[in-house]
Protein backbone atom coordinates (compact mmCIF):
# COMPACT_ATOMS: atom_id res chain seq x y z
CA UNK A 1 0.00 0.00 0.00
CA UNK A 2 2.96 2.28 0.51
CA UNK A 3 4.56 1.59 -2.90
CA UNK A 4 3.18 4.77 -4.43
CA UNK A 5 4.40 6.84 -1.50
CA UNK A 6 7.88 5.26 -1.67
CA UNK A 7 8.00 6.04 -5.40
CA UNK A 8 7.00 9.66 -4.73
CA UNK A 9 9.67 9.99 -2.05
CA UNK A 10 12.15 8.34 -4.42
CA UNK A 11 11.44 10.95 -7.08
CA UNK A 12 11.90 13.68 -4.47
CA UNK A 13 15.17 12.20 -3.15
CA UNK A 14 16.53 11.73 -6.68
CA UNK A 15 16.45 15.51 -7.15
CA UNK A 16 18.97 15.96 -4.34
CA UNK A 17 21.43 13.10 -4.84
CA UNK A 18 21.66 13.09 -8.62
CA UNK A 19 20.63 9.48 -9.25
CA UNK A 20 17.67 7.90 -11.03
CA UNK A 21 14.34 7.64 -9.15
CA UNK A 22 14.77 3.82 -9.15
CA UNK A 23 18.12 4.14 -7.38
CA UNK A 24 16.80 6.64 -4.82
CA UNK A 25 13.72 4.46 -4.29
CA UNK A 26 16.05 1.55 -3.57
CA UNK A 27 17.87 3.63 -0.96
CA UNK A 28 14.53 4.30 0.76
CA UNK A 29 13.58 0.60 0.58
CA UNK A 30 16.92 -0.36 2.14
CA UNK A 31 16.33 2.23 4.87
CA UNK A 32 12.89 0.72 5.57
CA UNK A 33 14.50 -2.73 5.87
CA UNK A 34 17.11 -1.25 8.22
CA UNK A 35 14.35 0.16 10.42
CA UNK A 36 11.78 -2.65 10.38
CA UNK A 37 13.52 -5.69 8.91
CA UNK A 38 11.05 -5.98 6.04
CA UNK A 39 8.77 -3.90 3.84
CA UNK A 40 5.37 -4.33 5.45
CA UNK A 41 2.41 -2.04 5.71
CA UNK A 42 3.69 1.42 6.43
CA UNK A 43 1.77 4.37 7.76
CA UNK A 44 2.83 8.01 7.93
CA UNK A 45 4.33 7.68 11.44
CA UNK A 46 6.43 4.65 10.47
CA UNK A 47 7.67 6.39 7.32
CA UNK A 48 8.53 9.53 9.27
CA UNK A 49 10.68 7.39 11.57
CA UNK A 50 12.43 5.80 8.57
CA UNK A 51 13.27 9.23 7.16
CA UNK A 52 14.62 10.66 10.39
CA UNK A 53 16.53 7.52 11.44
CA UNK A 54 17.59 4.88 8.92
CA UNK A 55 17.54 7.04 5.79
CA UNK A 56 19.56 9.74 7.49
CA UNK A 57 22.21 7.16 8.46
CA UNK A 58 22.25 5.69 4.94
CA UNK A 59 22.65 9.08 3.26
CA UNK A 60 25.42 9.87 5.72
CA UNK A 61 27.21 6.62 4.80
CA UNK A 62 26.88 7.50 1.12
CA UNK A 63 28.56 10.83 1.82
CA UNK A 64 25.61 12.94 0.71
CA UNK A 65 25.93 16.59 1.80
CA UNK A 66 23.22 18.71 3.48
CA UNK A 67 21.29 15.70 4.78
CA UNK A 68 19.13 17.67 7.23
CA UNK A 69 17.64 19.78 4.43
CA UNK A 70 16.97 16.67 2.35
CA UNK A 71 15.23 14.88 5.25
CA UNK A 72 13.22 18.00 6.05
CA UNK A 73 12.00 18.26 2.46
CA UNK A 74 11.22 14.55 2.29
CA UNK A 75 9.17 14.87 5.48
CA UNK A 76 7.28 17.78 3.92
CA UNK A 77 6.62 15.68 0.79
CA UNK A 78 5.44 12.81 2.99
CA UNK A 79 2.97 15.01 4.85
CA UNK A 80 1.78 16.78 1.71
CA UNK A 81 1.11 13.52 -0.12
CA UNK A 82 0.02 11.41 2.87
CA UNK A 83 -3.45 10.73 1.44
CA UNK A 84 -1.99 8.32 -1.10
CA UNK A 85 -1.24 5.86 1.73
CA UNK A 86 -5.00 5.41 2.12
CA UNK A 87 -6.20 6.16 -1.39
CA UNK A 88 -3.87 3.61 -3.01
CA UNK A 89 -4.32 0.95 -0.36
CA UNK A 90 -7.35 -0.97 -1.64
CA UNK B 1 -43.87 10.10 -10.46
CA UNK B 2 -43.40 10.20 -6.69
CA UNK B 3 -43.40 6.41 -6.56
CA UNK B 4 -40.65 6.21 -9.20
CA UNK B 5 -38.55 8.74 -7.28
CA UNK B 6 -39.09 6.91 -3.98
CA UNK B 7 -38.15 3.58 -5.53
CA UNK B 8 -34.98 5.13 -6.97
CA UNK B 9 -34.04 6.52 -3.54
CA UNK B 10 -34.64 3.12 -1.90
CA UNK B 11 -32.41 1.40 -4.52
CA UNK B 12 -29.68 3.97 -3.91
CA UNK B 13 -29.99 3.35 -0.16
CA UNK B 14 -29.40 -0.35 -0.72
CA UNK B 15 -26.37 0.42 -2.90
CA UNK B 16 -25.02 2.41 0.07
CA UNK B 17 -25.61 -0.62 2.31
CA UNK B 18 -23.71 -2.83 -0.14
CA UNK B 19 -20.92 -0.24 -0.29
CA UNK B 20 -20.72 -0.27 3.51
CA UNK B 21 -20.44 -4.07 3.55
CA UNK B 22 -17.69 -4.05 0.90
CA UNK B 23 -15.82 -1.34 2.79
CA UNK B 24 -15.97 -3.43 5.99
CA UNK B 25 -14.08 -6.13 4.13
CA UNK B 26 -11.51 -3.58 2.89
CA UNK B 27 -11.10 -2.05 6.36
CA UNK B 28 -10.48 -5.48 7.91
CA UNK B 29 -8.05 -6.54 5.17
CA UNK B 30 -5.98 -3.34 5.06
CA UNK B 31 -6.25 -2.57 8.81
CA UNK B 32 -6.60 1.11 7.88
CA UNK B 33 -8.80 2.55 10.60
CA UNK B 34 -10.08 5.57 8.66
CA UNK B 35 -11.90 3.27 6.24
CA UNK B 36 -14.31 2.53 9.11
CA UNK B 37 -15.40 6.18 8.88
CA UNK B 38 -16.48 5.53 5.29
CA UNK B 39 -18.27 2.36 6.44
CA UNK B 40 -20.32 4.19 9.07
CA UNK B 41 -20.93 7.07 6.65
CA UNK B 42 -22.36 4.68 4.08
CA UNK B 43 -24.68 3.14 6.69
CA UNK B 44 -25.76 6.63 7.77
CA UNK B 45 -26.39 7.70 4.18
CA UNK B 46 -28.46 4.59 3.58
CA UNK B 47 -30.61 5.42 6.61
CA UNK B 48 -31.01 9.04 5.46
CA UNK B 49 -32.13 7.92 2.01
CA UNK B 50 -34.56 5.35 3.38
CA UNK B 51 -35.99 8.00 5.67
CA UNK B 52 -36.32 10.48 2.82
CA UNK B 53 -38.20 7.87 0.80
CA UNK B 54 -40.46 7.33 3.87
CA UNK B 55 -39.34 3.70 3.94
CA UNK B 56 -38.38 4.13 7.60
CA UNK B 57 -39.09 6.90 10.10
CA UNK B 58 -36.04 8.22 11.92
CA UNK B 59 -38.05 10.94 13.69
CA UNK B 60 -35.93 13.31 15.75
CA UNK B 61 -32.86 11.18 15.00
CA UNK B 62 -32.91 12.33 11.37
CA UNK B 63 -30.89 15.50 11.97
CA UNK B 64 -28.38 13.61 14.14
CA UNK B 65 -27.81 11.02 11.44
CA UNK B 66 -27.50 13.65 8.71
CA UNK B 67 -25.02 15.58 10.87
CA UNK B 68 -23.15 12.38 11.75
CA UNK B 69 -22.88 11.39 8.10
CA UNK B 70 -21.39 14.76 7.12
CA UNK B 71 -19.14 14.71 10.18
CA UNK B 72 -17.81 11.23 9.40
CA UNK B 73 -16.84 12.14 5.88
CA UNK B 74 -15.14 15.35 7.04
CA UNK B 75 -13.19 13.42 9.71
CA UNK B 76 -12.18 10.90 7.04
CA UNK B 77 -10.81 13.64 4.78
CA UNK B 78 -9.21 15.39 7.74
CA UNK B 79 -7.42 12.23 8.91
CA UNK B 80 -6.44 11.16 5.41
CA UNK B 81 -5.13 14.50 4.15
CA UNK B 82 -4.24 16.63 7.18
CA UNK B 83 -2.40 14.43 9.71
CA UNK B 84 0.60 16.30 11.07
CA UNK B 85 -0.53 19.54 9.42
CA UNK B 86 -2.42 22.60 10.52
CA UNK B 87 -5.95 21.33 11.06
CA UNK B 88 -9.07 22.98 9.65
CA UNK B 89 -11.42 22.75 12.59
CA UNK B 90 -13.80 25.43 11.30
CA UNK B 91 -15.34 22.83 9.02
CA UNK B 92 -16.57 20.88 12.06
CA UNK B 93 -18.36 23.98 13.31
CA UNK B 94 -20.10 24.35 9.96
CA UNK B 95 -21.71 20.99 10.66
CA UNK B 96 -22.27 21.15 14.41
CA UNK B 97 -23.81 24.66 14.55
CA UNK B 98 -26.46 23.99 11.85
CA UNK B 99 -27.29 20.68 13.57
CA UNK B 100 -27.94 22.49 16.85
CA UNK B 101 -30.08 25.06 14.99
CA UNK B 102 -31.94 22.16 13.37
CA UNK B 103 -32.70 20.63 16.77
CA UNK B 104 -33.96 23.95 18.16
CA UNK B 105 -36.05 24.49 15.06
CA UNK B 106 -37.61 21.07 15.33
CA UNK B 107 -38.62 21.79 18.93
CA UNK B 108 -40.90 24.55 17.70
CA UNK B 109 -41.92 23.33 14.30
CA UNK B 110 -41.27 20.30 12.15
CA UNK B 111 -39.54 22.18 9.35
CA UNK B 112 -39.55 19.09 7.16
CA UNK B 113 -43.34 19.39 6.89
CA UNK B 114 -43.04 22.91 5.38
CA UNK B 115 -45.98 24.27 7.35
CA UNK B 116 -44.37 27.52 8.41
CA UNK B 117 -42.59 29.80 5.88
CA UNK B 118 -40.22 31.27 8.50
CA UNK B 119 -39.02 27.93 9.83
CA UNK B 120 -38.77 26.65 6.26
CA UNK B 121 -36.60 29.66 5.44
CA UNK B 122 -34.31 28.93 8.42
CA UNK B 123 -34.38 25.25 7.53
CA UNK B 124 -33.23 26.12 4.01
CA UNK B 125 -30.25 28.09 5.32
CA UNK B 126 -29.15 25.62 7.96
CA UNK B 127 -29.54 22.77 5.51
CA UNK B 128 -27.51 24.71 2.93
CA UNK B 129 -24.64 25.26 5.39
CA UNK B 130 -24.89 21.74 6.81
CA UNK B 131 -24.90 20.05 3.41
CA UNK B 132 -22.91 22.29 1.09
CA UNK B 133 -19.99 23.34 3.25
CA UNK B 134 -18.65 19.89 4.25
CA UNK B 135 -19.09 18.37 0.83
CA UNK B 136 -17.66 21.31 -1.12
CA UNK B 137 -14.75 21.32 1.32
CA UNK B 138 -14.16 17.57 0.84
CA UNK B 139 -14.38 18.02 -2.91
CA UNK B 140 -11.88 20.92 -2.80
CA UNK B 141 -9.36 18.97 -0.68
CA UNK B 142 -9.55 15.76 -2.75
CA UNK B 143 -9.51 17.49 -6.16
CA UNK B 144 -6.66 19.78 -5.08
CA UNK B 145 -4.59 16.67 -4.34
CA UNK B 146 -5.67 15.19 -7.66
CA UNK B 147 -4.26 18.25 -9.44
CA UNK B 148 -0.96 17.78 -7.53
CA UNK B 149 -0.76 14.15 -8.68
CA UNK B 150 -2.18 14.64 -12.18
CA UNK B 151 1.19 14.85 -13.93
CA UNK B 152 3.14 12.65 -11.52
CA UNK B 153 4.22 9.09 -12.13
CA UNK B 154 1.38 7.49 -10.20
CA UNK B 155 -0.84 4.67 -11.42
CA UNK B 156 -3.84 6.21 -13.23
CA UNK B 157 -6.43 4.25 -11.25
CA UNK B 158 -5.24 5.99 -8.10
CA UNK B 159 -5.56 9.38 -9.77
CA UNK B 160 -9.03 8.37 -10.98
CA UNK B 161 -10.01 7.49 -7.40
CA UNK B 162 -9.15 11.06 -6.37
CA UNK B 163 -10.96 12.53 -9.36
CA UNK B 164 -14.15 10.47 -8.99
CA UNK B 165 -14.38 10.70 -5.18
CA UNK B 166 -13.71 14.45 -5.26
CA UNK B 167 -16.22 15.08 -8.03
CA UNK B 168 -18.92 12.99 -6.33
CA UNK B 169 -19.03 15.38 -3.38
CA UNK B 170 -20.02 18.23 -5.71
CA UNK B 171 -23.48 16.68 -6.20
CA UNK B 172 -24.14 16.80 -2.42
CA UNK B 173 -22.86 20.38 -2.37
CA UNK B 174 -25.21 21.39 -5.18
CA UNK B 175 -28.04 19.70 -3.32
CA UNK B 176 -27.32 22.06 -0.41
CA UNK B 177 -27.53 25.07 -2.74
CA UNK B 178 -30.81 23.75 -4.05
CA UNK B 179 -32.38 23.92 -0.58
CA UNK B 180 -32.15 27.71 -0.79
CA UNK B 181 -34.11 27.72 -4.05
CA UNK B 182 -36.48 25.22 -2.54
CA UNK B 183 -37.66 27.81 -0.03
CA UNK B 184 -38.47 30.13 -2.92
CA UNK B 185 -40.32 27.34 -4.74
CA UNK B 186 -42.19 26.48 -1.55
CA UNK B 187 -43.63 29.97 -1.27
CA UNK B 188 -44.39 30.43 -4.96
CA UNK B 189 -45.36 27.03 -6.26
CA UNK B 190 -46.48 25.11 -3.20
CA UNK B 191 -46.92 21.36 -3.11
CA UNK B 192 -45.28 20.69 -6.50
CA UNK B 193 -41.95 21.77 -5.06
CA UNK B 194 -41.86 18.72 -2.79
CA UNK B 195 -42.01 16.38 -5.78
CA UNK B 196 -39.48 18.58 -7.50
CA UNK B 197 -37.25 18.50 -4.42
CA UNK B 198 -37.46 14.73 -4.27
CA UNK B 199 -36.46 14.54 -7.91
CA UNK B 200 -33.45 16.83 -7.39
CA UNK B 201 -32.54 14.87 -4.24
CA UNK B 202 -32.75 11.52 -6.03
CA UNK B 203 -30.62 12.75 -8.95
CA UNK B 204 -27.98 14.19 -6.61
CA UNK B 205 -27.73 11.10 -4.40
CA UNK B 206 -27.69 8.81 -7.45
CA UNK B 207 -24.69 10.68 -8.91
CA UNK B 208 -22.98 10.74 -5.53
CA UNK B 209 -23.57 7.07 -4.73
CA UNK B 210 -22.54 5.77 -8.16
CA UNK B 211 -19.41 7.95 -8.07
CA UNK B 212 -18.56 6.88 -4.54
CA UNK B 213 -19.18 3.23 -5.33
CA UNK B 214 -16.87 3.34 -8.36
CA UNK B 215 -14.22 5.32 -6.46
CA UNK B 216 -14.07 3.12 -3.36
CA UNK B 217 -14.95 -0.30 -4.68
CA UNK B 218 -13.07 -0.05 -8.00
CA UNK B 219 -12.81 -3.68 -9.10
CA UNK B 220 -9.57 -5.04 -10.63
CA UNK B 221 -10.84 -4.96 -14.27
CA UNK B 222 -11.64 -1.26 -13.88
CA UNK B 223 -8.20 -0.58 -12.34
CA UNK B 224 -6.63 -2.39 -15.31
CA UNK B 225 -8.76 -0.35 -17.69
CA UNK B 226 -7.58 2.93 -16.15
CA UNK B 227 -3.99 1.62 -16.19
CA UNK B 228 -4.21 0.41 -19.80
CA UNK B 229 -1.72 2.97 -21.14
CA UNK B 230 0.50 2.96 -18.08
CA UNK B 231 3.64 0.92 -17.80
CA UNK B 232 4.27 -0.08 -14.22
CA UNK B 233 7.92 0.74 -13.56
CA UNK B 234 10.41 -2.05 -13.01
CA UNK B 235 10.14 -3.06 -9.40
CA UNK B 236 13.73 -4.19 -9.35
CA UNK B 237 15.38 -3.26 -6.13
CA UNK B 238 19.04 -2.22 -6.36
CA UNK B 239 21.59 -3.65 -3.97
CA UNK B 240 23.75 -1.50 -1.72
CA UNK B 241 26.78 -2.05 -3.99
CA UNK B 242 24.84 -1.06 -7.11
CA UNK B 243 23.63 2.13 -5.42
CA UNK B 244 27.18 3.01 -4.34
CA UNK B 245 28.39 2.50 -7.91
CA UNK B 246 25.63 4.71 -9.31
CA UNK B 247 26.38 7.49 -6.81
CA UNK B 248 30.14 7.32 -7.48
CA UNK B 249 29.45 7.40 -11.22
CA UNK B 250 27.20 10.41 -10.74
CA UNK B 251 30.01 12.31 -9.03
CA UNK B 252 32.85 11.38 -11.37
Amino acid sequence: MSESMISLLGIELAKYINVSPIASRSIILLAIKDEYGSIGDLNIDKLQLVLSNALKIRLNKLGIPDIDTIIEDLEKALIKNQSILTMASF
Amino acid sequence: MEQVINNTIVIIAFIQFILALILINKAVKTKIQVIWLLVFDSFAQALIFLSFAKFIDLGFLFISIVGMSHLLIVIFVHETFYKGQKRVYFIYLLIIIPCVIGYILNLFDDSMSYTNPISTYIFAWYNFILTSSPHFWCSYVILKQYLVFRNKDIQPWIKMRYLIAGSSHISWGILGIYTLFHWYFFLNIGYISITYASMVFSIAITIFTIGYFIAWVMPEPLKKFFNRNYEISDDKELSEEEIMQIIKKGRS
